[in-house]
Parts: structure tokens; sequence; C-alpha cells
């Protein structure tokens, strides 16, 4: 019988390696187009979520499973900014119900080692969900143009 | 947004394939090269037909244009 513990760290995996993927192509398309200090934030994420997945990985392994890199879901790419962003929300919101859904399992399970890796996760991916929807604000306060005028540096 | 990764293809090109006639995945492969080569995207194909389709005739067939009686 499959471990459900390991069956939703490979599901966290998974919506890991999207986040890696989406972050790190909206961070090259971002340099592309001359928004330096958004294309380093996003390079910078896509880096964390990368090592997100080495912990998820060292805990499946640890638990006698294997982690499972394989799956890789479909994800979008932004045509400009504001999509960009819309995105990342959208793939934060999911990562965020996904990482207490896990924990939640975990601790049914008395499995509290896996919980405590999971719980500081939650807060870091709504700090990131927080951060983007305050890009999202300013876009809106601001207008795109100034927001835009914002992020590059010169 | 591109939603096609494979053929760079974006959500727009998508729903002017739906628009003019493309009904079904392989309709939207065939019009616009979205869908033809790793598949992932198709679900979401699939679901920009739905909603297309009802948003050009209504839920359950009924036409939304249609003046109610």
């Amino acid at each position: 019988m499959s471990d459900p513990v390991v069956g939703a760290l490979n599901g966290l995996i998974a919506v890991e390696l999207v986040a890696v993927n989406q972050y790190f192509v909206h961070a090259k398309i971002c340099q592309h187009w001359g928004y330096e200090k958004l294309a380093a934030r996003f390079r910078e994420v896509s880096i964390e979520e990368m090592r997100d997945v080495e912990a998820y990985m060292d805990r499946v392994l640890l638990l006698g499973g294997l982690p499972n890199l394989q799956r890789l879901d479909a994800f979008q790419v932004g045509e400009n900014v504001p999509e960009a962003l819309d995105l990342a929300v959208a793939l934060e919101e999911s990562a965020v119900q996904k990482l207490k859904d896990a924990v939640a399992l975990c601790e049914s399970v008395d499995d509290l080692g896996t919980a405590a890796l999971l719980r500081p996760k939650v807060a870091d991916e709504e700090a990131q969900l927080d951060w983007l929807r305050t890009q999202r604000s300013l876009i809106d306060q601001i207008g795109e143009a100034l927001y835009l005028a914002s992020q590059v540096n010169i | 947004m591109f939603v096609c990764l494979c053929g760079a293809v974006s959500d727009t090109k998508i729903r002017d394939a739906i628009r003019s006639g493309a009904h079904t995945a392989d309709d939207v492969g065939e019009a616009c090269d979205a869908g033809v080569q790793c598949g992932k995207c198709r679900t979401m194909i699939e679901a920009m037909i739905l909603r297309e389709l009802e948003q050009l005739v209504g839920p359950g067939g009924r036409n939304t244009e249609e003046t109610p009686r």
C-alpha cells in the first residue's frame, strides 16, 4: 500500500516543479523586456522553490519512498507583467492550499516530523502570495506604466 | 497569455480559432497549432472551448442573446 504522506509530498513536489519553471521562465522574459528588478525577484523565488523540492525529496527518501520528479503539470506564460503576476498569484494560492491539506494529512496520521517540515512553508508561500498581491495592487493604484518604470534598472 | 508553450500559442489565438468554428481540441490544433505536440494544454483548451460555446449559446444550449419572453 502506498504511503499517503509520500503521496502528498510527491504532490507538493509536482506543484513546486511547476513553480520553479513558471517563475524561471517569467524571470528570463522580464529580464528580456528590461524589468530587471522583477526578473531578479522571480529568479530568486524560482531557486527558493527548487530548495523546497530538495527538502521534500529528502523527506520522501527518509520515509522510504521514491521522489517523483517526472510529473510536470501544464502551466501558462504571461504575455505581459500583469498577466505574469496574475498567474503567479493563482499558482501560490494553489500551493498554499495543497500545503495546508498536506499538513492536515500528516497530523491525521501522526507524522509530526513531516508536518513540522511543512508548517513553515505555509507561512513562506503566504508571504510570497502577499508580495504578489501587493504588486498587483500597486499596478491598480499607480498605473501599469509607472509600475513598470519602477522595475527598470536605469 | 501563452496557453500552448510548445507552439507559443496565446489564449487570444485559441479563442479566435474557437470563434471561427473550431469546436474540439483537434479542430483548435488544426486551426492554430495549439495542443498538438506534448498535449499538456489540451485540458485547458477543452475548458476554453466549453466556456466560449457557453457564452455563444448559453448554458444548456439556450441562446443568451435571445430576448426573454
